[in-house]
Parts: structure tokens; sequence; C-alpha cells
């Protein structure tokens, strides 16, 4: 508990106070001839000397990198005040000319700084630092300002009747838009830096009367073990903080709409924001949040309920249905139905290659589509896709290569597998375990391969948190979020297992009524006459 | 964590060993199957032997066919949608691997839908032809049993129409019965049930090849009857609905009888059926009281007379009860002669007076030739169908 | 050694998985024809005596998993080895569900395959169950018992076509003394195995529902094996009576106007399930069993010797099926009293002379 604490604090206060001991000297020379060593001489290093003060008295000196600083408002706010007034100089260069700089500069953020390290960090991260002859350390100014890409519609997670913006890759613009969701005291940003060399910004986020109770000291301490050269994106520093990094399954889930970031944290989750990426981390991840979809939530819930039914059946789908398929035809071909056995029988005439090599090389082929689609600017990619299914769908079958049964098999599978988008990735690996396990020994296969998915699952945990709830273990409260989703005035409680610092999400007795009064018009009409 | 990276690497690794060993296990493609519809059993020509016929599906011929009947005109073969192969062995079991010396592929049979036992066959007794398709796996019990009243490889080699496999087609013959019951429907597990039972007596579909104009087609009527495993007689059409009165399983069909006028012939149709069949005690002994509720349509009329009327409709329900206890009666005395007691009487007498059963069991084939059977048949006319008279000008 | 804690409501849920088991491919009671519906009720009743001994022991030494008690009642020596008698046993009943699992496999569906694969694979899917703690058998049982129930719910209403209730009549026609044994044999299989649950109460999260859930689940998986039995006898009459695996071949006779059939398989994956869940169930229990009589710090390294032992046991169980038949008629329903019985109660009668209770 002590080292939790000790970690926090560490990770929570900027580390820069604790990462170089040398001190700025006094001769404005030296501190500049000291922070360009640092910095290693670089070019895009400005070192702008400047005189200010009656009569220019006052030799200075501002630093910067160029590209990361608004130039414009450097002159703005620092040099001009500086070099037109006289007033605020007026008692020459005494020692607490610094904070009267401070106080007086029409600069939002400064802060002053005494070592060369500090400098050298506020300079990277895009600050302007004033120095002073004579005096020992430096003022560091809130210049910052770089090209950013503006709040853009999501890429990947589209709505179609939910809010449409998504995170961009500055940090401070993804806490405001997270912030302008939840206007409330308790909305909390802790802010730390992680990796040595990137030294990326990583920001976690919740509602301190919310969020689940232990949750946040378990990201402390887990974030502070982190010790790397560089982090680039959430995805990798999750890599570093998960519960189980052997499993296919991802225990963390990304998302890159501020909305649906807000609705986790409500729900009593904790969001990590990297520096410089638009995906947003929340932990901890169930199971089921893959088959949930910010839009189910904008749908009435009957329809929500429908999708959610849907994708769980098109994850089974895409998992298991080549496994089936061979494991029908080469081992249980007395569970086909007669007439569609005389189908199958038919088409697998002449085939020479049995049906598990069918599938694997179908399901090679389609990754192979699929990927060549990605990779390929977008204009092209369709173009690969329509060769690709012309080529494999009909010419494989004339050449008698592959029997037509198991093109639709594929085609399935395939289908299926993008309505489940954040388990693509999982899906391919469990459909070839599964392709080889049904080979093997048919359905006995296909039952082990599915049991040991299951048992898998059951032992996997995220920050704590059994994965597969509230499947398993089963909790009939929380199926009003999982296998179904129920109408919002139903979801009286938060997750039992993530929300229970404050279990009650809403008043009682929410669900809407119509007027008492009864007849056409409500007895309205009448009544006004 | 340890454990579960070494686990994994088992797992791969068994997995890595065992995909080249699944080679020989049970792995069959579809393609190195041949799937068998039918099966047909006779006695073979010399003394202890049998022929099995096993009608094998060509499934490429059939979607070639798209559905069709598929055969060459003129031949009455069972086509070219399938093969009629047979095999010799002293025993079924050993008949179907004999097939071996002509199948290029692996017979397999759990699409076969019917089994047809030949009529000579089954006089010297079922029950060892069937434990093989009983006992083994492949095999379903929900496959149906025929018995040929000739040899059964001529009805597996007879192409049956709107049908590109044959033996499927008379497989759906015998579960279109319903529509006039005059053939029972029994499947492998009904024969074994009766089988494993004392009493009541096996039966099974009766299936004989017709030539019309030098056409030949599979014929489905009337049942086989057996006593303890062996054939013994048959129902003919009328018997057979009369016994499925008596076990209520009838599902539709026509009853004709003179009109009240003795003119012509009136038809009613049967549209649902119950029968009730209770053991009472009358007289020291027992009586087996049948009573059958029938709801009938007027179907059709052939003769002259208005028979739209109350007085008429009461007529008809008269004469059509008196038509169904007629078939029921004859059933029920040809039972009595064959000894065989196909209605299941035993068994119900065992279920709902077991002590009365201790009694008559030892007896049972005495006692059921002198079971006193009462049969009450209820008929409605419900409906006249959409004319109200003939087809003649008013009177 | 064990820091899962489990719900009552998936001790439960484990109690059923694990009393289907292997009941599912040989429903007990069989010896009694069409009774064995009356023999299962009749053996439920028993093995609830059986249930109230070990639960009972549980209460007296809360937070003890019976080798424990053992330990404490019996002493050092002795004590290890009444428990080593009892773990044979669960390693025994291991062996012998994987057996009937094994041959099940290759006599319905894959006759040419080796029984070897069959019980290595179910012995390694367990291990890895096993490993990852009680926790993630008991969760994933929840799930498989719920599917199972489901499909064979529907599987009954898919039935009551072939149905005929009248050959359940008459009621009562075997004879007293073949049903009474019957009952007996069903009280030692399925339900008095649950003695092994003697090891697994002390994780449960609030263990004084021990007992409830134990028995609630009893009756639960006792009425499904009742019913079961009474539909394989209703649907297949006579013919379920020299069937092998007659729940199985009741499950070919589906059919729903011809769309519908041939869903025998989805019996068959509920077997394999619930047998799975019952290996790992006694495999778990012979780990932890191994471990705490030894007194090691963990019990996962013995898992992967143990379930080899239990493959290598299955091997030496039977040489063909009548054997087993035979073993699980006559030999087993006195058999397994020693341990269902026996020992519990000695422990309890011991544990009453020599220890005092810890409340």
């Amino acid at each position: 508990m002590v080292l939790g604490k000790m970690l926090k604090r560490l990770l929570t206060k900027p580390m820069t106070t604790n990462t170089g001991k040398e001190e700025l000297s006094k001769s404005l020379d030296d501190k500049i001839e000291q922070i360009d060593e640092k910095i290693g001489r670089t070019n895009d290093l400005i070192k702008h000397r400047f005189c200010f003060g009656k009569s220019g008295h006052i030799s200075a000196a501002l630093m910067f990198i160029e590209g990361m600083v608004n130039e414009d408002r450097i002159n703005r706010e620092i040099l001009k005040p500086l070099t037109l007034s006289n007033t605020l100089v007026a008692d020459g260069c005494g020692k607490d000319l610094i904070h009267r700089l401070a106080s007086t500069l029409p600069v939002a953020m400064s802060k002053e700084v005494f070592t060369v390290d500090d400098a050298v960090y506020e300079i990277l991260a895009g600050q302007t630092v004033l120095l002073l002859d004579v005096l020992p350390s430096a003022l560091a100014l809130g210049t910052t300002g770089w090209e950013k890409r503006g709040v853009e519609k999501p890429d990947v997670e589209v709505s179609v009747r939910g809010p449409n913006e998504a995170f961009t890759e500055t940090l401070r613009t993804n806490t405001a838009l997270l912030r302008r969701k939840l206007q409330h005291p308790d909305l909390v940003f802790e802010e730390g830096r992680v990796g040595k060399y990137t030294r990326s910004r990583v920001c976690l986020a919740y509602v301190k009367s919310l969020v689940m109770p232990g949750l946040i000291d378990e990201v402390h301490q887990r974030l502070a073990r982190v010790q790397v050269d560089g982090i680039l994106a959430p995805s990798q520093l999750g890599e570093y903080i998960e519960d189980n990094p052997l499993t296919p399954f991802s225990t963390m889930s990304n998302t890159e709409r501020p909305d649906e970031v807000a609705g986790k944290l409500l729900e009593g989750r904790l969001a990590i924001f990297v520096d410089g990426a638009p995906q947003i981390i929340t932990v901890p991840t169930l199971f089921v949040e893959n088959f949930q979809a910010t839009d189910d939530y904008y749908y009435r819930a009957f329809f929500g309920t429908f999708l959610r039914i849907f994708r769980m059946l098109s994850f089974f789908l895409t998992i298991a249905t080549p496994a089936i398929y061979v494991s029908l035809v080469s081992y249980h071909q007395e569970l086909i139905p007669t007439p569609l056995l005389l189908t199958f029988a038919a088409a697998r005439e002449g085939t020479p290659f049995p049906a598990v090599l069918e599938a694997l090389a179908m399901g090679v082929m389609f990754e192979l589509l699929r990927e060549a689609g990605i990779r390929l600017p977008r204009q092209i990619g369709t173009a690969v896709s329509i060769v690709g299914a012309l080529i494999i769908g009909e010419a494989a079958v004339a050449a008698g290569l592959i029997g037509e049964p198991m093109i639709v098999v594929t085609g399935v599978t395939a289908i299926a597998s993008f309505v489940v988008p954040t388990l693509v990735e999982v899906t391919l690996v469990l459909r070839i375990l599964l392709i080889l396990l049904a080979s093997v020994s048919g359905a006995f296969g296909l039952v082990m391969g599915l049991l040991l998915l299951l048992l898998h699952l059951c032992r996997l945990r995220s920050f704590g948190v059994p994965y597969l709830s509230p499947i398993a273990p089963f909790s009939w409260r929380d199926q009003k979020d999982a296998l179904v989703r129920l109408p919002q005035w139903m979801m009286f409680l938060r997750p039992r297992l993530i929300g229970y610092r404050n279990p009650q999400r809403q008043g009682t007795e929410q669900m809407p009524k119509p007027p008492e009064e009864r007849g056409e018009d409500g007895g309205k009409v009448h009544a006004n006459k | 964590m340890l454990i579960s990276k070494r686990f994994l690497a088992l797992i791969l690794l068994s997995g890595l060993f065992m995909l080249p060993l699944s080679g020989c296990w049970n792995r069959r493609e579809l393609e190195t199957l041949a799937i068998v519809a039918g099966v047909g059993i006779d006695l073979g020509e010399e003394p202890g032997t049998f022929v099995v016929t096993a009608q094998i599906i060509k499934p490429e011929e059939i979607m070639n066919s798209s559905g069709g009947s598929g055969k060459e005109q003129g031949q009455g073969g069972a086509g070219n949608t399938v093969w009629v192969a047979e095999g010799t062995g002293r025993s079924p079991f050993e008949a179907i691997r004999n097939m071996v010396s002509v199948s290029t592929r692996k017979l397999y049979f759990p699409h076969n839908q019917v089994i047809v036992i030949g009529k000579e066959a089954a006089e010297q007794g079922i029950s060892p032809l069937l434990d093989l398709f009983v006992r083994d796996p492949e095999p379903r019990l929900s496959a149906f049993v025929l018995i040929a009243e000739g040899e059964a490889s001529e009805v597996l080699d007879t192409a049956v129409e709107l049908s590109s496999v044959p033996a499927l087609g008379i497989a759906q013959i015998v579960e279109a019965q319903r529509a006039q019951s005059v053939s029972p429907r029994v499947d492998l597990l009904g024969v074994s049930n009766r089988l494993l039972s004392k009493t009541t007596a096996p039966i099974a579909s009766s299936v004989h090849v017709r030539e019309v104009k030098g056409q030949k087609s599979v014929h489905v009527e009337g049942a086989a009857v057996f006593t303890g495993d062996k054939l013994v007689g048959g129902f003919n059409r009328d018997e057979t609905r009369g016994m499925l009165w008596i076990t209520d399983e009838i599902g539709s069909g026509t009853v004709q009888f003179d009109c009240p006028d003795g003119s012509s012939l009136v038809i009613l149709e049967v549209i649902r059926s119950n029968t009730q069949s209770r053991l009472i005690e009358r007289n020291g002994s027992a009586t087996m009281q049948i009573t059958v509720d029938v709801t009938a349509n007027l179907g059709s009329q052939m003769c002259m007379q208005t028979l739209s009327e109350s007085e008429m409709i009461a007529q008809l329900e008269k004469l059509g009860s008196e038509a169904i206890a007629s078939s029921i009666m004859a059933a029920i005395s040809k039972a009595k002669e064959l000894q065989a007691d196909v209605f299941g009487f035993g068994d119900q007498i065992h279920r709902e007076f077991p002590k009365i059963w201790r009694e008559l069991e030892p007896r049972w084939q005495q006692a059921f030739g002198e079971l006193d059977i009462e049969v009450a048949v209820r008929t409605k006319v419900r409906r006249v169908s959409l004319t109200t008279r003939p087809l003649v000008p008013d009177k | 050694m064990e820091k899962g804690r489990i719900p009552s409501t998936q001790l439960a849920s484990l109690v059923i998985a694990f009393v289907l088991g292997s009941s599912l491919l040989f429903p007990p009671g069989g010896t009694a024809g069409h009774d064995a519906w009356l023999a299962i009720m009749l053996g439920l009743a028993e093995a609830l005596v059986f249930v109230l001994i070990y639960t009972h022991l549980a209460r007296r030494f809360p937070n003890h998993t019976i080798v424990q008690i053992i330990d404490i009642v019996f002493g050092r020596y002795l004590g290890k080895l009444v428990s080593l008698f009892f773990i044979w046993y669960l390693l025994h009943l291991g062996s012998l569900v994987l057996g009937n699992l094994a041959v099940f496999m290759t006599s319905a569906a894959l006759q040419e395959t080796p029984i070897i694969f069959f019980t290595i694979m179910v012995a390694l899917v367990a291990v890895y169950a096993v490993t990852g703690g009680i926790e993630v058998i008991s969760r994933s049982s929840t799930l498989l018992v719920t599917l199972l129930i489901l499909a064979q719910g529907l599987g009954l209403i898919f039935h009551v076509p072939n149905m005929e209730l009248s050959r359940l009549k008459p009621v009562l026609e075997a004879p007293l003394d073949k049903l009474l044994w019957a009952g007996h044999a069903a009280a030692t299989f399925p339900f008095g195995e649950t003695i092994v649950f003697a090891m697994i109460i002390p994780y449960l999260n609030k263990p004084n529902q021990a007992r409830r859930s134990v028995v609630r689940g009893l009756l639960i998986a006792g009425l499904f094996l009742a019913i079961l039995s009474a539909r394989n006898a209703a649907v297949l009459g006579p013919t379920a009576g020299i069937s092998l695996y007659p729940s199985f071949v009741a499950e070919t006779i589906i059919n729903i106007g011809r769309v519908l059939t041939r869903v025998e398989i989805v019996a068959g994956v509920g077997f394999i399930t619930m047998a799975f869940l019952k290996v790992a169930v006694l495999l778990y229990g012979a780990s932890l069993g191994v471990a705490q009589m030894l007194k090691l710090p963990r019990f996962e390294p013995i898992v992967v010797p143990l379930a080899m032992l239990m493959i290598a046991l299955e091997r030496i169980n039977f040489d063909n099926v009548t054997e087993n038949l035979a073993f699980s008629r006559v030999t087993y329903p006195i058999y397994a009293l020693v341990f269902q019985v026996a020992i519990p109660s000695l422990t309890l009668l011991l544990s009453y002379i020599r220890v005092p209770a810890r409340r």
C-alpha cells in the first residue's frame, strides 16, 4: 500500500522534477549554452535574444522549438508587452522580476523552472522559455500550438442516430470533448507521462463518485511499473497493463467516441487517454461489450436487443460455421437432412481436396483479400475485393477445385465476422483452431474446442472483473444491458461488479406513462368549449 | 501463468501430433460414401444364404436430372439416379459387407429410409434380419419396414414416378398413407417394440410391384402380419383400415357405402377419428369395448338423392358407422384367425388391469381368440362441402 | 491454496452438471424397466440422507474440506490412509466417467477412433479447467447447464408427438426388491457421488448455504433424470430396455415435419459437456485432496499427473462394455457405499468422540 501511494505520487506529479539536478546558471549566455547542449544543438531550437526594460538594460532570450509553438502568440503575448511597455519592469532587475513577469505577462500558463532538465522538457513540450540575465531560473510560458487535426466524424464506430464526433490526436481536445459530455465536478483527469523517449502524456479519467472501488489504485500500480522506450498508441500501453497478456481476446476496449467513453465512465469504469492517439481505452472491459454498439442505445430497445442477439449469433457463426461444415461433411453425414446431403454430395463429387483443406484454403484466401483490401488505398481496395470474389468464387468452382457449399460457408463466415468488428482478429484464430479440431474428430473436436474457448473466457479477467460476466458468473440483473438491451428507464442499477460504489443510476419509477384522461381528445376539447 | 503457457504449448503440440493421425480414423469424405436409400433382404438361392439389395444414390445424376424421374423410358428399371447393388452372404451383415466386391465406395446407412423384406425371408423370421439394423449405430430407427409380396429386390429395382430416388419415394408413399389409411405406417422402432412385446404381433406395410401397360410401379397397401417374428399372413386394404381404426391411427380416408335408396354409392371423407378401447367385466368374463368417434364430410355422392337433409344425414351417419364397424369386425376376425394380436390388446390389458393380466397371460393365445370385442361406432357428418344437391334438375 | 469463492447458485449448477455427468448416457434405474423414473426418485430420497451426512460434517468443520477434516479427526497417519482411499475413489470415478464418454463416442459416432484419443482430449481440457480453479469450472457449468436444460426442454416438446404415456403403465410393475435395488443403485450412481462436493463446499462464499444448494441441485437433476427416463420409456417403448444409450436413441426419433430431424447431436453435445464437467470436478477434488493431504502449497502442479493417472486407470477398468454394465449394476452400488457413506459417517462419528466442535 505504501509502495502504491509512492508510485501514485510519482506518477501524478510531473516527472520533470525528478529527472535532473543541474541548476541553471546565472549568466544568460551560460544558460543558453546549457540548454542548447542538453537538447543537442538541434536546428529546430530557436534562440531569440533581445533586450527590454528602460533603455533596454535587461538582456533576455526566448527559447522554443519551431513548429511546436504558436509564433504569433509569442510575438503578441511575450515580446510585444516586454519590449513596448516600460511599466512592466520599472524597478529593474530584482529577484522578483520573474514573479512579476509571470503575473503580468498576458500568457495563460506560466511556470518558473530552476534546473536545466526542467527547462529542456518544457521546451520540448512546446512551451517557450524566457531566460533573463543574472537570474538563476527561467520562466516557462504556455505558447504551445502545433498543427493538429480538428474534431471529425468517427471512422470506425459510425453511428446512425447518435452524436458524430470522434476523438483526435490531441490530449487536451479529447479531455475537453469528454468534459463537455460530463459537466460535473466529480469528473477527474489525472495526468502522467509514460515512455522514456516518447514521454507520452497518459491521462486517466474517471468520475470520482462512481468509479469502481480499488480500480484507480490498481491502474496506478500497473502504469507505474511500465518502463518502456515509448508508447505511441493506447493499445500498446494496454499490452503492458492488462490482466491476461496471453490471450487473443482484448481485455481492454478501445473507442474513438466521446459519448461511449462518457457512458462507460457513468457505469463506474475508468478511461485511459494517451496523447497522440485518438483511441481511448476504457477498463474494466467485459466480453459482452464486444456485442454492444453505441447505436444500440439510440435505437428503440427492441431493435437494440435484436441487434445484440444477432451479433452474438454472428460471432458463433463466424468462428464455427466452417468447422461445423467440415465435421458434417467428413464425419457426421448422418446428421445432414437427406435432401441437403444429396446437394452436398453432388457438389463434393469430383473435388480433389478433403473438406478441411478446402476450408483452410478458402479461409486463407479470404484473409488475404481482407488484408489487401485494408492496406491498399480505398479505391483499389474495392477493386481487389471484387476481383477476389470473382476469381475465388467463380473460377475455383468452375475448375472443380472447390465445392459450391464451401463458397457459401466462407461467405457466411466472412460477412458474420464483420458484424462484430472488435473481435475480427480473435475470430480468425478461433476459426482455424476449430477447423483443425473438427477435422481431427468431427463434432467431438468441435465441442472440445468450444469448451476450451468457454473455459478460457471464464479464466480471463479485466482489472479483476471476470471477463465473461454477467454471463458467467451469471447475473440476472445485468442482463438488462448484456444479452438484451432493455429500455433506458429499466436500467435502474449500474453493473453489479463495476458500478457498486454507487449502484443506483436513476430515480425510481422512471417508466413514462400517458396522461390519465381517456377519449380521443383526452377530454380537453370539451372542457375548453 | 506459467502453467497456462506450458499448457498452451501442450495443446498446440498435441494438436500437431493428432493432425497426421486423423487421416486414418473416422474421417470419411462425403465423396467416398455410397449413400444407401433403401435396403432389401431376400433369401438366397442357396439355402441359408441371404441376398441384400441396396439402393445407392448417385448424387450427381440427381442434380443433373434436377428432381425429375430420371429413369430410362421403357426399361422400367430403377433409373440412372440410383444404383441397385446386390450382395450375398450367410447373414445380412455379411451380405452387405460382401458388396465391397462391387462397390467402389463404403456403403453408408444413416440415410436409409426403407427396409424391404421379401416374403420368403419374412416367413423364416425377421428378428435375425433386423437385429443388425437396430444394433448398428448407422441405420436409424425411423426407417420404414415393408414386406414385399414377392422379392424385395424387385421392389427396389422399380422406379417410383415423381421421385428421383425410388426408395425415398417409397418412404414418401408410406408417409402419405395417412390420406387413405389403408396401410400402416411402421418404422423400425415400431417393429422392434412389437418384437419385444410378449403378446402384440408385429405388422408392417405390405408392398408389391404391379405391371400396368408394361410399366412397373410400386404399390404400398395392406399390411403384413406376424406372429412371433414370422410372417403368417396379410390384411387386405379393408382389414388394414379396420385395424387402424382400432389402434386409433386413422389419419383420413374415404368410407363408401350404398345410398339410402340403394341406387349407387355415397362417399364420406373422414376428417377426424378418435378411438377409445376399454376392458370391462361382464358376466365374469372380460370384454373389450371399442368406441370409435368419427367426424366426416360428405365427400361425394353418385346417387341422385338429395342428401343434405337432416334425416338423410342421420341415415348417412348410421350407414357410415355400419360400414366402419364392418371393416373393424373384418380386421378382428382376420386377426383371430391368424392368432395375431395386432391391436396390442394384450399389452393394453397388461397396462390397465395388471391383476386380470396375471391370470390371462399364460393362456393369452387362446384368450385372444375368445376375447369378446364390442364395437360401437359413432359417425358425425358435419359438412356437405360446397354443394347441397346432386348434379340433377330439381324435382 | 484455492483463492476462488463461488456463489451458492453456481454450486447448485455444478451439482446438476455433476449428477447429469454420465447419467445422461446411462440413465440410472435401468434395471427397473419402465419404472426407472420411480427408481430414480427413490434413489434421490436415499441419497439425500448421504448428503445430510457430509453437509453436516462440513458444518461442523467450516472452511475445511473433507480431506482436512479426516486429517483432524483420524490423526496424522491414519488420516492420510483414509484420505488416500477417498482420493482413490474420486480418481476411479473420474476414470469411469472418462470411459463412459469415450465408449459412447466410439459406439455412437466415431467407431474407428481409439478410445485413448477421447480420454486424452477430455482430460486435457479438464486439466485446463482445473488449473483455472474452482471458479472457472463452476462458472462454465452455469452456462452449460442452462444451455443443456433449455435444449433438453425443447427436445421434450418436440418429443410430444412420439410419446405414448401409456407405455409407463402399469406403474410399480417391477417387483419391489428389484425396484429397491434399482433405487439404491441410482442413489450411489449418480446422486451419492456428490460426496466430492465435500471438497468444494468450503470455497462457497456463503458456506452456510451449502446444504441448501447441494440439495437444490440434486433435486433439479433428479427430477430432470426422472423426466428423461420416463420420456425414454414413453418414446421408445420396450426398445428403451434393450438400448445401451436410450436417451441418445430417443433423440434420433425426433422428426418435426421432416425439417427438424437428425438432431441427436444436440443431445450428444449435452452428454459430452456434462461428462466433461464431472471429470473436471473429480479431477479438481482429487488434486486439491492430494495437495491438502500432503500439505503442499499449491495444487496446480498435481493436476497433470493425476489426469494421467485417470487416463491410465480408464485403460485398465474394463475389457468390454458388458463388464462395465455388470460392474455398474452389481458391484458399484456396494463399492460406492464405502466412500459415499462409510467414510463420511465414520468421520462424523469420530469427530464427536475425538474433536470438540469448531464453531
